[in-house]
């Protein structure tokens, strides 16, 4: 399978007090690529490098094939951007804005336009300054899916909107892509709103890669278990040990790993422990217990 | 994309461009009312008169260029370029697009002036005396261009680039006028202060300021 998006070695520092250093990223394509990471990850000066909007120290960027920034305009005829802020004219309406957007597209389909204009209930003589925070989230899709894009790039696009418009927002996403096999690179520290859309998740943590798998690989991988004793030596073991506390109440301990197979439980045999249940963790747990690790250098 | 570009600009500067068509229109049309009235109809009464409204031209047109330039990037200033910078357009062809733009909507102004200052020259003038009614319109519109284009260049870029122009030039005339004083005076020379030379490369002929000075006379002989 080709990549959407291939990031090698990608290098940028704001001050001293951030940097991204030798970021590799491979969006296959056709996927649903959820990237993660808390507040201040460097998820949206990763989107903005991938565009070209921000200047890189080192790397490579490839977006559908074309090398950028040498050839930015070009992949982004074929990109949808939804920022992480609305960045539309404020003085613009509504309409005049689709129009302005409809200019610089080739592939702009105008009818497909006016149904998500409809649907979304976006009243075309509305300044855009003047709309609410989730129907300037609803337009701002509307103009990355009515270019009808072979890439949508969505930089936490449902960040503070209400349950109704998020979900108005990611089915016209779903919808789209459904029909047209787009693939989409969506940041959010909304984990469990990833965990529902997307096949693909990768972790962003201080401007470092933390993991990149399919979605499936990423939560069946990690588990918790719970021991009844105490295992006096983990050097050896067959999976990786993120975290490790000991029970609050009475004997034993629980065990967040990752890599485990039921086979595994043999190796406790003999070390003071058995294995007492083993436990799926959801998207979130993984997603937390991965950061914790990552930032005790477990990982 | 330049449709979409001039009708983005003139959305952008039109609240701005509505009283400088009228100052543009009503100043000529002024000049030559107010000239011919207190002239009383002799020629060089007229002329007396309408120079001392010269100096007003070359101001209104730098203000002209100056504030359209200066209203056309404020709405990407405010987001930050992102909207401009997701456009699928190289940035130089961006950048072009709004010049052109903007030079296309500095008609507007100028042919106010134009107009302001052709109905001006309808009443009788004293004889001896013409109106020069196009070419000081297009001295006005190539004086715009110019404050357009200076303005529009140093706005195009972050306040940081803007800053560093501004004080990489402050500098050489400050630095560079010590230094001159300090070795005509130690030496005896005669070097020519950075500021003067500066002044005079962008203000002499071919310099690109060349066409604030120089006749600016709407009635003349």
């Amino acid at each position: 399978m080709s990549n959407a998006i291939e990031v090698r070695g990608l290098s940028y520092r704001a001050g001293r007090s951030f940097e991204i250093s030798g970021l590799d990223l491979n969006v296959p394509a056709g996927s649903i690529y959820g990237f993660l990471g808390p507040n201040g990850a460097g998820k949206t000066t990763t989107i903005r490098l991938l565009l070209a909007m921000t200047r890189r120290l080192a790397g490579e960027v490839r977006l559908l094939g074309h090398d950028v920034p040498r050839e930015v305009a070009q992949a982004l005829a074929r990109t949808g951007y939804v920022p992480e802020r609305p960045h539309l004219y404020p003085a613009l309406t509504v309409a005049e804005s689709l129009r302005l957007h409809a200019g610089f597209f080739q592939r702009w389909d105008a009818t497909w336009a006016d149904q998500l204009q409809r649907s979304f209930g976006l009243p075309g003589d509305r300044p855009v300054g003047s709309l609410s925070k989730g129907e300037a989230g609803k337009l701002l899709i509307l103009l990355a899916l009515a270019q009808r894009p072979e890439l949508l790039i969505l930089d936490e696009p449902t960040d503070g909107l209400d349950p109704m418009v998020r979900r108005d927002v990611l089915t016209a996403v779903l919808d789209y892509v459904a029909e047209t096999g787009a693939t989409v690179f969506i940041s959010s520290h909304l984990v469990h709103e990833l965990e529902r859309m997307c096949d693909w998740v990768g972790v962003l943590d201080h401007g470092r890669l933390v993991a990149e798998m399919p979605i499936q690989s990423f939560k069946s991988g990690v588990k918790r278990i719970r021991l009844t004793g105490s295992p006096e030596h983990v050097e050896d073991a067959p999976f990786a040990v993120l975290s490790r506390m000991a029970e609050p109440l009475g004997p034993g301990e629980t065990w967040v790993v990752r890599g485990w197979r039921d086979p595994m439980r043999q190796y406790f045999e003999g070390s003071n422990a058995a294995v007492r249940d083993v436990v799926d963790l959801d998207l979130e747990e993984v997603f937390v217990e991965l950061l914790r690790s990552s930032r005790q250098g477990e990982v | 994309m330049l449709k979409q570009m001039l009708w983005l600009h003139w959305k952008a500067v039109r609240w701005v461009m509505l009283p400088l068509v009228l100052l543009c229109a009503g100043m000529p049309l002024a000049a030559m009312r107010l000239s011919q009235t207190t002239g009383g109809g002799d020629a060089y009464d007229m002329i007396v008169m309408i120079e001392l409204w010269t100096p007003m031209f070359p101001f209104l047109a730098a203000f002209t260029g100056i504030s359209m330039a200066l209203t056309a990037w404020v709405w990407d200033h405010n987001g930050r370029h992102i909207y401009a910078l997701s456009l699928p357009v190289e940035r130089w062809e961006y950048v072009l697009l709004k010049m052109a733009a903007g030079t296309l909507l500095l008609a507007v102004p100028a042919a106010a002036l134009w107009l302001g200052a052709w109905v001006g020259s309808l009443q009788p003038i004293p004889e001896g005396l013409h109106a020069y009614v196009l070419s000081f319109s297009a001295r006005f519109l190539l004086a715009a261009l110019i404050a357009y284009a200076a303005t529009f260049a140093l706005a195009a870029g972050t306040v940081r680039t803007a800053s560093v122009v501004i004080t990489v030039l402050l500098a050489t005339v400050i630095f560079g006028s010590v230094g001159v004083e300090f070795v005509n005076g130690t030496f005896g020379a005669s070097v020519p202060a950075p500021l003067d030379v500066i002044k005079a490369a962008l203000t002499r002929w071919p310099g690109p300021f060349n066409v604030y000075g120089g006749s600016w006379m709407l009635i003349d002989v």
